[in-house]
């Protein structure tokens, strides 16, 4: 379990580090917003993988926060962007 | 190993993979459109899987249930905030203008009864459970004092945003009929997962043809038109970029375009399995009068 859960992690960290490479080459906003919401979920899927791996739960809540934060900040940002094209 | 952590650990590999095709996608892909269909289905599907293997891996059904609300959390947002993204980076889908509500549209008697409306109805209940639920669900301790502290913050909440009355419920709910579109919509996503992934992984991008596409909807209802459009985004090579109503018409975008008959008889038959699950009365009758839309 030790060594799954160690290998998925590092598959995670290779797509965010991919997820990366777009948020700073953009080139639009809105490319930069989609490519940190899949470093966030990547992170996400990290934390749930820990947990399982050492059977803690103390994190789990911090999945949650993310996926909300996730939404509720692409909303935020998606809201920015129509208003800055009608201004 | 037991057998339990040999499935934990199928579901962190696939999963694990699936957001890195989501990835990878994102890196690969000639422009935001394409990108968003690689990073909404990998990336969900992917955490989805993750949060499976790590439900099996805790193997405490409190935490197994904790996982289940963020996954269909996560299922729910994401087809929103691509639709949002994707609106506000294209404007608005070419003549998506909204069209005004016909005069005696009983929605807009609807709308002009909502901000003074103060009656408790059950679905304000039923509002109140699901709260109390999440409640039980995020703390993880199912006791009756929990329940009790609950049941009294949930109903503080409701009682804080009253003025946001709840959507009227999708019609009558047939139980069989959901499992039908569940285990549809199960199949959907699996196979867009396949086509974005086989997509990402094919040396050049060629294949892409991608296309803007007008469909025609029929049901009226907004719930059920929202959960339509909602369930476009993770079927094979489709996103819904902009919705209107009078008339429902969806705007959906294709990565691979071999025709609009193709998108629209695909979506003609997802607002089948949905209208016939969830559907109101009203939609059904819509749904049997009216024959699919078929390509101009």
């Amino acid at each position: 379990m030790l060594v799954v859960a160690n290998v998925t992690m590092g598959i995670l960290g290779l797509a965010a580090a991919l997820a990366l490479v777009r948020l700073v080459r953009g080139p639009s906003l809105a490319d930069r917003v989609v490519a940190l919401d899949v470093v966030l979920l990547s992170l996400a899927g990290g934390i749930a993988v820990h947990a399982a791996q050492r059977e803690s739960e103390v994190f789990l809540l911090t999945l949650v926060v993310i996926t909300v934060v996730v939404f509720v900040s692409t909303v935020v940002i998606a809201r920015y962007l129509e208003g800055r094209e009608q201004g | 190993m037991s057998p339990v952590d040999i499935a934990a650990a199928v579901f962190f590999g696939l999963g694990a993979a699936l957001v890195t095709v989501g990835a990878v996608g994102l890196v690969r892909f000639p422009d935001l459109l394409a990108r968003m269909h690689a990073a909404t289905k990998g990336a969900s599907l992917g955490l989805a899987l993750l949060l499976v293997g790590a439900a099996l891996g805790i193997g405490d059904p409190a935490a197994g249930a904790l996982l289940a609300l963020v996954a269909a959390f996560q299922f729910l947002t994401a087809p929103l905030a691509t639709h949002l993204i994707a609106r506000a980076a294209l404007g608005p889908a070419a003549g998506a203008v909204p069209e005004p509500p016909p005069e005696d549209s009983p929605a807009e008697e609807d709308a002009a009864a909502l901000p003074g409306r103060r009656g408790l109805r059950w679905r304000h209940l039923a509002v109140w459970a699901v709260l109390t639920l999440f409640w039980l669900i995020v703390w993880r301790r199912f006791s009756a004092a929990n329940l009790a502290a609950g049941a009294l913050v949930s109903a503080g909440v409701l009682l804080v945003f009253r003025t946001l009355d709840p959507q009227p419920p999708v019609g009558r709910l047939h139980p069989w009929r959901a499992l039908v579109f569940l285990a549809y919509f199960a199949k959907e996503l699996v196979m867009a997962t396949l086509v974005v992934a086989a997509e990402v992984l094919t040396p050049n991008n060629e294949r892409i043809n991608q296309a803007l596409v007008r469909v025609p909807a029929r049901v009226t209802s907004d719930t059920v038109l929202t959960l339509l459009a909602n369930a476009i985004s993770f079927t094979p090579g489709t996103i819904t970029v902009d919705v209107t109503r009078h008339p429902s018409t969806l705007y959906v975008h294709m990565l691979h375009f071999r025709g609009e008959g193709e998108v629209r008889a695909a979506v003609a038959e997802l607002e089948r399995h949905i209208v016939l699950a969830f559907g109101t009365e009203q939609d059904r009758r819509r749904l049997t009068a009216a024959p699919p839309p078929t390509a101009d």
